[in-house]
């Protein structure tokens, strides 16, 4: 039986830029946690409690999260890589650390228990496959009889529909497989050469990668249908809370809000008066929202204050931003570019952390704006903003 | 023969309850689950008892003492930190000598199994045939002897389980100190057994008839249902006229029932409560000592625990109050879905159509509150007049 | 000045007292040593860590002993000084912590009567008076020995062939761990949490006689009977959880301290203290006592309150205050103490009590002796903090001082919202600050290579730059030195050059201008200035060798920033030096001598 599992959280993820260039990927926060903490409680869940975290982009934030792993049940060990130069690399520096056979899982990806189960259940060597509509985001898993025959790192063209979800069950052979600045398909795929045969376990579970700014409004929407509500704090008089709503402890929600599951708020808030909150939308500690301000499937950090009169929709304000009153950030399609990708979504406002705006600003769908960012009154934005621009 | 009681643990799923108590202190028919399982180990003729304790040992300590109160010597060991059943059973080396017993505080077992499989030769442990295997541990037997033990597994191949009380030698000392860390970081004694089974010494086992296993506040709603139907007629307190009182109610002394309160047995009443007047106390209801119960109240299949009130218009069914409640006059709780479906609690189906309300220590509500099925409240909270409670409540919040 | 421990029980001693002292070692480390008693005492002592002793103990077998781990006042660290200390049977040995004033004159004593001294230790009079009163009972003899002895004290004794541990207090904490057929003694809680969780705190002048099954304390021949306190806390795994040192790991803590501090007041939704009395009785007046660290806090919360409430506010060291009669205020005293243990702060609150005065104490530590004399407490959630410099505690005090002081600000409403919703930022302020560790390790990297720092800020900022040459020479061992800006003119010009660089600490309120230009002055010596500003100050960037920018703060907030800044700094200062980060020489958490 599987007892020990690595867990890869060193990386930065580029794309989704503003939000990570102050975190690590895996500290995303998602209704209320971060995705590293669902990985870590879904691993726990399948009684292995032995975590080894591969850490290295901003890793003491992972640190100060997750401390030695006892609030998660777990012992965490710790093995620092210090250049991020692939998957198979990040891997090596565990070597020390693991005696027999592993899980090895991404930190990245939203993973849930009954998925690990269906893997935890075989023996190693193995890789846990799923089908998506996408493949072209991911490692196409090629299969004859069970087995693997190939991985292919984003195809150019469609070899099918299966793909790898990062997550392995492995044994120590594969440390003779890794060589420097590798991802690690292609160890595998050496392995596989080498007439090692690895099994292609194929799960219908929840496994939802994390790859672009938007991607963080369906990763909340997922987490948000499950999560347990309980409510905490002072819930004032006239207040409606209708479906799963969660609210923390210290937060005050003033009267004649309407919150509207599911919505996780977190502690120390100060919601309202006549705030109006609907599905599926999360809420940081320490945040203040002003009175007459409406917030729909939206994500906000902590430490956010948003003035009176706001209207948030699809959105994503990350920590520490303050909004004055009045600011309308509505939903619509619009195409975005990452990088030199192009993307049509339909998204609000996505807002990296510690921006100021004036009042009245109006955001366009689609619009990224950069940290530190400070936009004057009246202001109309759009498009791509750098971090720390300044709109006058 | 000695009996070592494994008293050390918190109970987390009977959260809010367990958040100042141990699990095996929570009530059943006015008694702590330790105490009825305790009568039955002293009717089996152990008078030697071990309690390892540890969350909130004083409570365990202060209420049991050296046991002068049941006629038994109890001895204390502490577990500081939970580690695991065979690291509880290793806090009571010092304390045995010879065989002894080795069973769950918060698992109740008869007198009659007890005294059974004390009765068996070298090691040998209690099972008993189940339905729901989830959350249980089963065993594989094989002419007799136990052959192999399954930590909860998802498909364990027999449907016989571990009830969680041996008879053990002191060979199990020497197991228990090669006993290797489980996956869950514990030291299992399921695991110290393996290793003496490994190593050609057998597990004999008994079959026990009955049980009561406990994991979810609402099990103590049906066990405390279980133990009342044994209540006996009895008055230790002052009945004013006009009270009616059918079937079997046990009342404490200076507990005054008021004119106009009408109690269906099986009831039990503790010491210095004040009932009535015009109440309606029915069946399968134990309010502990110092509560009041006031005009117009309605309690039903109910665990009321100390110096609670419940005092004017008030509503309750197959709920569970804790210590130190008050409920504002007309604050009902509802223990039926409109749709007549299965309540849940805290995110888990309880099984039950009939439930009520799980309410902390300390919790207060103003006039006229509602309060939903299966709602789960946590200690210290207060609830507003006029408001309606539902979902889950973390201890310490206001709802208006 | 130490930390003390003792065991009597069924489990063989020695591995429950070195595991007990190893959690007492924040209160001295310079060298520690157990005794274990049977038919006779066994002693092994050394001017070592406890673990290394750990590694060089022979088997002692036993289930009755004392230890010690030292903080050394009188006599240096050696194993001659190390505690525990016999008498000349060898049959009597002590663990004691805290100073005999009169040790000399009882030395001499008895010297004349014959006794032969070993060390040079105050604890080596008290095992040879038990050993002079010694008539077959082991209580009676410390009872009497104690008559003689004039100081502070918390001491185990033990002696051959009786099976029991004799304890007594004055003036430095000790606390027994009752457990089942087995007793524990400390000088803390944590020392014992592995084992139980129930504990007797003892008072002054308590005299307790702890056997396997018994605890029996009395008190000037009376027996009294003293409550047993269920500790609720668990012993928190102390592991640095990735990170390479205690020190480092609290200071990315801050930002979570800040925002529990601040949630357990705003939900409190009322003034933390009651500050009333002396706001509006007109006397106006506040002092404010501390030391150490905490003294920093205490200047920074006069520049607060003087801000807030446009009224004098004083502050004093409580070493200095306790000796010189200092007038207590008929106001409001606020003493400060991370431990709630610090014996010169206790001292203080002694006195201000006799004098009727209303004190405030800001702890950390709830149930310490300062919360319980106190008439009022303040605390802090800053949770265990092992590191010896102190980080997470000081800022939690400064939310503290900040919280203390806004219900009472005389400042319209619009500033007074300002001014919390700035208290909500600085979660998120501290955190880019810590974010921002390559400009600091950067600069950390020149200043190791000096022997001599200055480090200067004017008004709130002031006490920062006091705090930041504290924090700088606690761990890294540069001679450093903090000024008022203005006044390195008045003398310390004289040292400037291009080898004593400068920290200057600069924020953005009336005192930037005149910063300048004493950054000016600096520069006009060749001293390297390293400046701590707040973004987008270009003027600073252009003057100074080195920048760290901070995020904008409200001047009144900016002590906490540019502190977590100088943190950081001396952390990795430290570090490129290869110092002992969380153990720095001579230094120990909590002083419990004066």
């Amino acid at each position: 039986m599987l007892k020990k599992a690595v867990i890869l959280a060193a990386g930065e993820g580029q794309r989704l830029r503003p939000f990570t260039v102050n975190r690590p990927k895996v500290m995303l926060f998602i209704a209320g946690k971060p995705i590293l903490q669902y990985v870590v409680e879904a691993v726990a869940q399948n009684g292995i409690r032995d975590i080894v975290l591969i850490v290295g982009y901003k890793k003491e934030q992972v640190f100060d999260y997750m401390g030695s792993g006892e609030h998660f049940g777990v012992r965490i060990t710790y093995v620092t890589q210090d250049r991020q130069l692939g998957t198979a690399h990040a891997l090596a520096r565990a070597e020390e650390e693991i005696k027999d056979e592993f899980l090895l899982l991404p930190g990245d990806n939203l993973i849930a228990a009954e998925t690990i189960a269906d893997i935890t259940r075989i023996n190693p060597e193995a890789v846990l496959v799923k089908k998506v509509d996408n493949p072209m985001r991911y490692g196409v898993v090629a299969i004859s009889q069970g087995k693997v025959t190939k991985i292919v790192e984003k195809p150019d063209e469609a070899i099918g529909n299966v793909v790898s979800t990062g997550i392995y069950s492995l044994t120590r052979e594969i440390f003779s497989f890794i060589e420097p600045e590798l991802d690690l398909p292609e160890a595998l795929n050496s392995m596989i050469a080498q007439g090692h045969s690895i099994v292609a376990r194929e799960t219908n579970g929840t496994w939802l990668d994390v790859i672009y700014p938007w991607d963080v409004l369906d990763l909340n929407g997922a987490i948000l249908r499950q999560a347990p509500a309980h409510v905490g704090g002072t819930i004032e008089a006239g207040v409606a809370l209708k479906g799963q709503v969660s609210v923390g402890k210290d937060t005050v929600i003033r009267s004649n809000s309407y919150l509207s599951g599911p919505v996780v708020i977190g502690d120390g808030c100060d919601i309202g008066p006549n705030v109006c909150i609907l599905p599926a939308t999360s809420i940081g500690n320490n945040v203040v929202i002003a009175p007459f301000t409406e917030i729909k499937n939206s994500v906000i950090g902590d430490d956010v204050s948003i003035g009176s009169g706001s209207m948030l929709q699809d959105s994503v304000i990350d920590k520490g931003c303050v909004i004055e009153g009045h600011f309308t950030a509505c939903s619509g399609r619009d195409e975005i570019r990452v990088n030199h990708e192009r993307h049509t979504v339909s998204v609000g406002a996505m807002l990296g952390e510690g921006c100021k705006l004036g009042n009245s600003v109006v955001a366009q769908p689609g619009v990224i704006v950069g940290n530190y960012s400070q936009i004057r009154p009246l202001k109309l934005i759009s498009g791509w903003l750098p971090d720390k621009s300044l709109v006058m | 023969m000695k009996a070592v009681i494994l008293a050390a643990g918190e109970g987390n799923r009977m959260r809010p309850l367990t958040r100042t108590r141990p699990k095996v202190m929570l009530p059943l028919a006015n008694k702590p689950i330790l105490e009825h399982l305790l009568v039955e180990v002293i009717a089996a003729g152990i008078k030697e008892l071990i309690f390892v304790v540890g969350y909130h040992d004083e409570q365990v300590r202060d209420y049991f003492g050296g046991g002068e109160k049941w006629g038994v010597n109890i001895a204390y060991a502490n577990q500081r930190k939970q580690l695991g059943t065979a690291d509880a059973i290793r806090m009571s080396e010092n304390l045995v000598d010879g065989h002894f017993m080795v069973m769950n505080g918060d698992v109740i077992v008869n007198r009659k199994d007890i005294r059974k499989l004390a009765a068996k030769r070298g090691n040998a442990l209690g099972i008993i045939e189940v339905k729901d295997t989830t959350g249980l541990g089963m065993v594989e037997l094989k002419k007799g002897k136990v052959v192999h033990i399954y930590e909860k597994e998802k498909n364990p191949p027999s449907t016989t389980a571990n009830a969680g009380f041996y008879r053990l030698t002191p060979d199990i000392f020497q197991a228990i100190s090669r006993t290797p860390v489980s996956p869950r970081g514990e030291y299992e004694i399921t695991d110290s057994l393996g290793i003496m089974m490994d190593n050609g010494i057998d597990i004999a086992y008994h079959k026990i008839s009955h049980w009561i296993d406990l994991s979810y506040p609402w099990d103590l709603l049906t066990a405390n249902e279980w133990l009342l139907a044994a209540t006996r007629l009895k008055n230790l307190g002052a009945i004013e006229e006009n009270v009616v009182i059918k079937g079997a109610v046990s009342i404490g002394k200076n507990t005054t029932i008021r004119s106009g309160s009408y109690i269906v047995g099986p009831v039990m009443i503790g010491e210095g409560c004040d009932i009535g007047p015009n109440c309606y106390i029915r069946p399968f209801t134990a309010i502990a000592d110092g509560c009041r119960i006031g005009g117009a109240v309605e309690v039903k299949n109910c665990i009321i625990m100390r110096n609670s009130k419940l005092p004017h218009h008030n509503y309750i069914g197959d709920s569970i109050v804790g210590e130190g409640c008050n409920l504002g006059a007309g604050t009902k709780v509802a223990n039926l879905r409109l749709d007549k479906k299965e309540v849940w609690a805290n995110g888990v189906n309880t099984g039950k159509r009939k439930l009520g309300a799980i309410i902390g220590d300390g919790v207060e509500t103003g006039i006229n509150v509602c309060i939903n099925v299966g709602t789960v409240i946590g200690n210290g909270t207060l609830i507003g007049p006029g408001a309606v409670a539902s979902g889950v409540i973390l201890p310490g919040s206001q709802v208006f | 000045m130490c930390g003390i421990v003792g065991y009597i029980g069924e489990r063989q001693a020695k591995p429950v007292l070195m595991s007990s002292l190893s959690r007492l070692e924040y209160r001295g480390y310079d060298s520690c040593g157990i005794a274990i008693a049977g038919s006779h005492v066994e002693v092994y002592k050394d001017a070592v860590r406890v673990k290394v002793l750990e590694k060089v103990l022979p088997p002692m077998p036993g289930t009755m002993g004392i230890g010690h781990t030292r903080w050394a006042t009188h006599g240096e660290p050696s194993q001659v000084n190390a505690h525990p200390h016999g008498d000349c049977t060898g049959e009597i040995s002590v663990v004691h912590n805290g100073v005999i004033n009169n040790f000399q004159k009882l030395k001499q004593q008895l010297v004349a009567e014959g006794h032969k001294f070993i060390s040079e230790t105050d604890t080596e009079v008290i095992s040879h008076l038990v050993e002079k009163y010694y008539v077959g009972n082991l209580e009676e003899a410390v009872t009497v020995a104690l008559h003689d002895i004039d100081g502070s004290y918390a001491i185990v004794v033990l002696k051959a062939d009786e099976p029991k541990l004799v304890v007594a207090r004055k003036d430095s904490p000790l606390i027994i761990g009752v457990g089942d057929r087995e007793n524990f003694v400390a000088s803390d809680v944590p020392a014992i949490l592995d084992y139980t969780s129930r504990v007797i705190y003892l008072e002054d002048d308590d005299i307790g006689v702890i056997t396997r099954d018994s605890i029996n304390i009395r008190r000037h021949n009376a027996d009294v009977k003293r409550k047993t306190h269920q500790i609720s806390w668990n012993v928190e795994d102390a592991q640095k959880a990735g990170y390479e040192h205690f020190m480092l790991k609290e200071i990315h803590e801050q930002p979570k301290v800040i925002r529990d501090t601040i949630g357990g007041y705003i939900s409190a939704a009322e003034p933390v203290a009651d500050l009333t009395k002396s706001l509006d009785t007109g006397l106006g007046e506040i002092l404010i006592l501390a030391s150490g660290t905490s003294y920093h806090a205490a200047l920074i919360g006069k520049y607060i309150m003087e801000d807030l409430f446009k009224v004098a506010v004083r502050t004093e060291l409580a070493s200095e205050f306790n000796y010189y009669g200092q007038s207590p205020v008929r106001g409001q005293t606020i003493v400060i103490t991370q431990s709630g243990e610090t014996a010169d702060a206790l001292k203080a609150i002694k006195r201000l009590k006799e004098e009727n005065c209303r004190v405030i104490v800001i702890t950390n530590v709830p149930g310490s002796t300062a919360s319980r004399i106190a008439d009022q407490v303040v605390d802090t959630r800053a949770g265990p903090e092992i590191s010896v410099a102190a980080t997470k505690s000081f800022i939690a005090q400064l939310m503290a001082l900040y919280w203390l002081a806004l219900p009472y600000a005389k400042v319209d409403i619009r500033k007074l919202d300002n001014l919390i919703m700035g208290l909500r930022q600085l979660p998120g302020k501290v955190q880019r600050v810590l974010d921002n560790v390559n400009a600091v390790s950067e600069c950390a990297r020149q200043l190791s290579k000096y022997n001599d720092v200055f480090f200067i800020g004017r008004g709130i900022n002031f006490p920062v730059a006091l705090e930041g040459a504290l924090k700088l020479k606690e761990i890294s061992y540069i001679h450093a030195e903090g000024y008022a800006a203005g006044e390195l003119k008045h003398g310390p010009f004289a040292l400037l050059g291009a080898d004593t660089p400068v920290v200057a600490i600069i924020a953005q309120d009336n005192t930037a201008e005149v910063m300048l230009t004493n950054i000016k002055e600096v520069k006009a010596r060749r001293s390297p200035v390293i400046a701590v500003v707040g973004e987008d100050n270009e003027a600073i960037s252009e003057l100074a060798d080195s920048v760290i920018t901070v995020p904008q703060v409200d001047a009144i907030f900016s002590p906490v920033v540019n502190t977590v800044v100088l943190q950081l700094l001396a952390y990795y200062t430290a570090k490129y030096r290869g110092c002992p980060i969380d153990f720095p020489r001579n230094l120990a958490k909590s002083v419990t001598v004066e």
